[in-house]
């Protein structure tokens, strides 16, 4: 479904700000894959990310969603087919409009045409939004003509998770996204992630901090650091690993020790 | 005492006036408030709209001198997002550019002078002055066809806003990245929200050209702080609700300057002094909330103080 091929990105290059941040990296995600990445703060994992939806454009290498080149496409253009959820839960939603709108807005995705600038929320897209807010069980659905800033984050997250999701992306990339939730909601959000994800079949990248999460959710787990793929576990092998397994094998990968706050106090 | 100040002639003229600068209110609510946007170039573009209106009347068109200035209105809102969206210019030093440029394309519309007189052709207001002989219609004439221009406008934008490309328009102002990833281009929206606004400034420069029968160069000069006093009084007056209902609510906030005005000229405040009141008005307007917002802990410092005084 994902292919990307060696890609690599320099941030600033020839100041004393360079940066490298991706190192020809390369992956494969067949679909339906659900791959969870963990990895020390600035490995590159965000910038993975971002190479993917199209933030920047990678200085080598190239980016191909189910068969199509896409190295090249604009940011926007490839939105259709990507879902993208952040660590902070304000980033995915418009505060000052109101939760129809919001979803009426994410629900373009589904329209190929481009004449349908002019038209307005249909009476079936209502209902549809409306059964889709019923799946939460937050009681949004009673709220749908509320701006989404009086939500709160974890609600904000839900929706966004919906929105992302509401015409099934080619990809799912999922950044933290529960990280700035508490710890019921979070819990709540990820449940509905996992039902979302293998009820459509939605191919996968989650970043998490949690070392059993990442062994837990999907079907592989992707390790990262200095801008490359250091370990990427499936299968068997994964099925017997634990987290001091995975400690220790970003041990002997990254020659030093995981230097992630947040993982080694999760762990 | 208030009977002298509020002479009927006095109030239908600032609401008359209240009623055409909305226009422009109206163009800084959707750049300024709704796409949140800086766009300087309102001077320069209202005095474009005034400048085409009354040349395009003198020629014996005053209904086509209306979408006339709109066009050209467009036309300057494009090249603003043009330079911020595709040339890397940052939104401020954009409607700047252009502003300086128009001071030249103004000149050279009102045919290389500084101004135009409408003389001798009809305009939109003296064609309306004909149809009845009645003693009200004459008062209220100009005030009811400024009335129907905004009130017709603000039903446009109602239903724009609220069509797919007005929520993404919105949605730009608000969380930009939000609408990227739901695969619009911000830069297409920029430029239709810039290119309306200008329209609506420009459209308002035409009516007020055939308003007061010309055109100066110096017209637009402050127009972009008189909106923003205005579109902030507006947004005070009215907070929340429909795109229709916060729109009525930048009319009311234009019609009330106009009347702060009036009533400040009838005390002999010298026209010239308008601008300062205008600039104080926004300062004061944007100064109010940030200084509600802190008052808790300014007093909590103030306290602080006064006991290590005591101390």
């Amino acid at each position: 479904m994902l292919e990307l091929q060696q890609i690599s990105k320099t941030f600033h290059p020839g100041t004393i700000n360079e940066k490298v941040a991706l190192r020809k990296v390369s992956l494969h995600l067949k679909p339906g894959d659900f791959a969870t990445i963990i990895g020390s703060n600035g490995a590159g994992k965000s910038t993975l990310f971002n190479a993917i939806t199209g933030a920047f454009y990678v200085d080598e290498g190239r980016v191909i969603l189910d068969h199509e080149d896409i190295t090249y496409k604009a940011e926007h253009l490839r939105s259709r087919d990507i879902g993208h959820l952040f660590q902070d839960p304000l980033m995915g939603t418009a505060p000052h409009m109101t939760i129809e709108e919001n979803m009426a807005l994410a629900y373009l995705r589904a329209n190929k045409s481009k004449g349908q600038l002019f038209s307005r929320i249909t009476k079936a897209e209502k209902k549809l939004f409306r059964e889709q807010l019923s799946q939460l069980d937050m009681g949004l659905e009673d709220r749908m003509k509320n701006p989404v800033g009086l939500l709160s984050g974890g609600q904000r997250q839900a929706l966004t998770l919906l929105m992302a999701t509401m015409v099934t992306p080619k990809i799912l990339l999922l950044d933290e996204h529960t990280a700035a939730l508490d710890p019921a909601t979070a819990q709540k959000v990820l449940e509905l992630t996992k039902k979302i994800v293998a009820d459509r079949q939605i191919t996968c990248l989650m970043v998490t901090h949690n070392m059993h999460q990442a062994l837990e959710l999907g079907n592989r787990t992707l390790m990262m650091d200095g801008g490359d793929i250091i370990l990427d576990v499936q299968g068997e092998e994964r099925a017997h690993m634990t987290v001091d397994d995975l400690l220790e094998q970003f041990k002997i990968r990254a020659g030093e020790r995981l230097d992630n706050d947040r993982i080694l106090l999760s762990k | 005492m208030l009977a002298s100040i509020f002479s009927t002639s006095v109030i239908v003229t600032a609401l008359e006036l209240g009623c055409i600068y909305a226009l422009v209110a109206l163009a800084l609510y959707i750049s300024f408030s709704i796409l949140n946007i800086a766009d300087l170039s309102t001077d320069g573009c209202f005095t474009l709209g005034c400048a085409t209106g009354a040349v395009v009347t003198t020629m014996g068109h005053p209904f086509l001198a209306l979408p006339a200035a709109m066009l050209v209105g467009v036309l300057s809102g494009f090249i603003t997002a043009f330079l911020q969206t595709r040339m890397g210019i940052q939104s401020i030093l954009a409607g700047i550019i252009v502003n300086t440029g128009l001071y030249t394309i103004n000149f050279l519309v009102m045919g290389r002078s500084s101004n135009v007189n409408i003389f001798g052709v009809d305009t939109i207001f003296s064609l309306a002055k004909e149809v009845s002989e009645a003693e009200t219609y004459k008062t209220l004439y100009k005030l009811v066809i400024a009335l129907v221009i905004v009130l017709v406008i603000c039903l446009i934008l109602h239903w724009f806003l609220n069509t797919t490309l007005g929520l993404s328009i919105r949605a730009t102002g608000d969380n930009e990245h939000m609408v990227k990833a739901s695969s619009i281009n911000p830069a297409f929206t920029i430029t239709v929200g810039l290119c309306v606004s200008g329209s609506l400034t420009a459209l308002s420069g035409a009516i007020l050209a055939q308003y007061q029968k010309s055109c100066d160069i110096n017209f637009g000069t402050g127009q972009v702080t008189i909106a923003l006093a205005s579109l902030m009084i507006g947004e005070t007056l009215i907070r929340r609700g429909s795109i229709f209902r916060r729109a009525i609510g930048v009319v009311l906030g234009s019609c009330l300057y106009r009347i702060i005005v009036a009533i400040a000229l009838r005390f002999n405040l010298p026209a010239e002094a308008l601008k300062l009141a205008s600039a104080v008005i926004v300062t004061v307007a944007i100064f109010v909330p940030y200084f509600k917002g802190n008052m808790d802990f300014y007093k909590r410092r103030l306290t602080e103080r006064g006991r290590k005084a005591g101390q």
